[in-house]
């Protein structure tokens, strides 16, 4: 059931909160034993919000599209009085005193928390393969990855054991659980949605936006979320709904190292959305490997500026994490500032892109999801690391702080998802899920 | 920040690296250097008025 449809269902009074948080809370007991998705459930307080919230509506007050909507909220999202741990044994025993300021205005929009989603250790990864809390499950095959950071909040939305989740997006940690998993994941403008209270991995790269089943719920999500009032456009339906959008395909490196069904599956969608009236347009992107190497040095650097007073504490840690945190600290400050630089300049050249179109189509990663254990893929016909093949077309984006939607595109042959990223220039949220809708309903 | 809340003592960079094996020390060196390297690149192209650095979030919203 999307949120749109229990939305519906609620305020018709064919369904109550209770019985929807029910419903969810029956799947994460049927499902999680297998596929570890969440690292606690909180099912009392579940029912007793939903039940308060039956007895508002009851009482006339509605708080809107979200009200009843059971939400999971990714584990390093503060929750007062909720433990938090933020995937690692450092903050195992964390209880905050606050909610992260995403989680007010959730609560307030009339979401029900049903629990805490697992992640890749402290959301720095991409696998979700937690050596403290446990291997997260891909639901379309559970010997493979779910993709993370936010791993768990991509398992959750994917099998209906939440109908809303909250997802963090350092450097792909939305875009590529989305694809992975086969739902819709928003990274929105850097800055949109209030990242306050919420454990912090690259100060300059962290963003939150929701993940959910369908386009439409991501934009009623990212509402609550940040304040702005987004919806799918009306002729999202419509013969061509897309009339007047511009959109750019790149010739270079975006299709460069991916998976042949990938390439096949996002210029399909290219297609498509022609076929709904938007003009497509060959574009050239600037030196994105620049950029992604200049990701990774800011990233490296940001991150051991908050864990290096822990790393004496070596048992505390993943081993991938460790080793990455502790490169962190061989980062020079002239490389830091080096990277700043050609992120502004790459910023500038990226932008001025769309002057030409409004959006770009991408692939939202370059493979289906990996086997877990994988620690290294076939692409280009070289071996390469599995993170840094799986990071490199999302990556960049963080530093560029533009908003981007994944969304599913297709299948592979063996019928795991396959997912399209869609780029647009700042604050345009409304292009991404414009296009994203029309392509969704079709 | 919230890891304030965590009890650890800081700790000295050249101390923390004595925790490491050589092995992984040149290791993980390799692999910050390599991507440096490729940054430096990049930077070393760019002309000296980019040194000027203005959010564009800041100016976006008007800050």
């Amino acid at each position: 059931m999307t949120i749109s449809e229990a939305s519906a269902r609620i305020h018709s009074g064919a369904l109550t909160c209770v019985a929807l948080a029910e419903q969810c809370l029956e799947k994460i007991e049927a499902l999680n034993p297998k596929l570890n998705a969440f690292i606690t459930v909180t099912a009392d307080a579940a029912r007793n919000r939903a039940r308060e919230l039956d007895h508002e509506l009851a009482a006339g007050r509605d708080r809107g599209r979200l009200h009843g909507i059971p939400i999971a909220h990714k584990d390093l999202v503060f929750t007062r009085g909720i433990r938090t741990t933020c995937g690692s044994l450092l903050f195992q025993d964390f209880i905050p005193a606050y909610n992260a300021a995403v989680v007010d205005r959730l609560e307030e929009a009339g979401a029900v928390l049903v629990g805490k989603t697992g992640l890749h250790e402290l959301a720095y990864g991409i696998t979700s393969e937690n050596p403290h809390f446990g291997v997260i499950r891909n639901p379309h095959d559970p010997e493979r990855v779910p993709g993370g950071s936010s791993g768990g909040a991509g398992v959750a939305i994917a099998t209906g054991m939440a109908l809303l989740a909250t997802g963090t997006d350092t450097g792909g940690s939305i875009r590529i659980p989305a694809s992975f998993c086969g739902i819709v994941g928003l990274k929105p403008t850097y800055g949109l949605v209030d990242t306050t209270g919420i454990q912090p991995l690259g100060l300059s790269l962290d963003h939150c936006g929701p993940m959910a089943a369908t386009v439409r719920d991501a934009a009623w999500a990212l509402s609550a979320m940040c304040g702005r009032s987004y919806d799918v456009p009306a002729e999202a339906a419509a013969e061509r709904p897309l009339s007047g959008l511009r959109i750019g395909v790149p010739s270079n490196f975006f299709f460069e190292e991916i998976a042949p069904e990938v390439a096949e599956a996002v210029q399909a969608s290219a297609k498509r959305a022609a076929a709904l009236g938007a003009s497509i347009h060959a574009i050239e992107v600037p030196d994105i490997e620049a950029l992604n190497a200049a990701g990774r040095i800011i990233l490296l650097a940001e991150a051991s500026a908050i864990y290096r007073r822990h790393l004496h504490r070596r048992e505390l840690f993943g081993s991938d994490v460790f080793a990455l945190l502790h490169q962190g600290l061989m980062v020079s400050g002239a490389d830091y500032v080096d990277a700043q630089r050609v992120r502004r300049v790459i910023t500038a050249q990226f932008r001025a892109l769309f002057q030409k179109v409004d959006c770009v189509f991408a692939p939202a990663t370059a493979t289906v999801a990996p086997r877990i254990g994988e620690r290294e893929i076939f692409m280009g016909g070289k071996l390469t690391d599995v993170r840094l093949a799986t990071t490199r077309v999302v990556r960049g984006i963080n530093m560029l702080g533009l908003p981007a939607l994944a969304l599913p595109c297709g299948t592979s042959p063996e019928g795991l998802p396959i997912g399209l990223q869609i780029i647009a220039d700042a604050f345009r949220e409304d292009v991404l899920l414009r296009a994203g809708a029309a392509l969704e309903s079709r | 920040m919230e890891t304030d809340n965590i009890s650890s003592p800081d700790i000295a960079p050249e101390h923390l690296a004595k925790s490491l094996t050589p092995e992984e020390h040149a290791r993980w060196r390799a692999l910050v250097e390599g991507t440096a390297e490729t940054l430096r690149k990049a930077a070393a192209a760019l002309p000296l008025a980019e040194q000027m650095a203005v959010s564009f979030h800041m100016e976006e919203q008007g800050l």
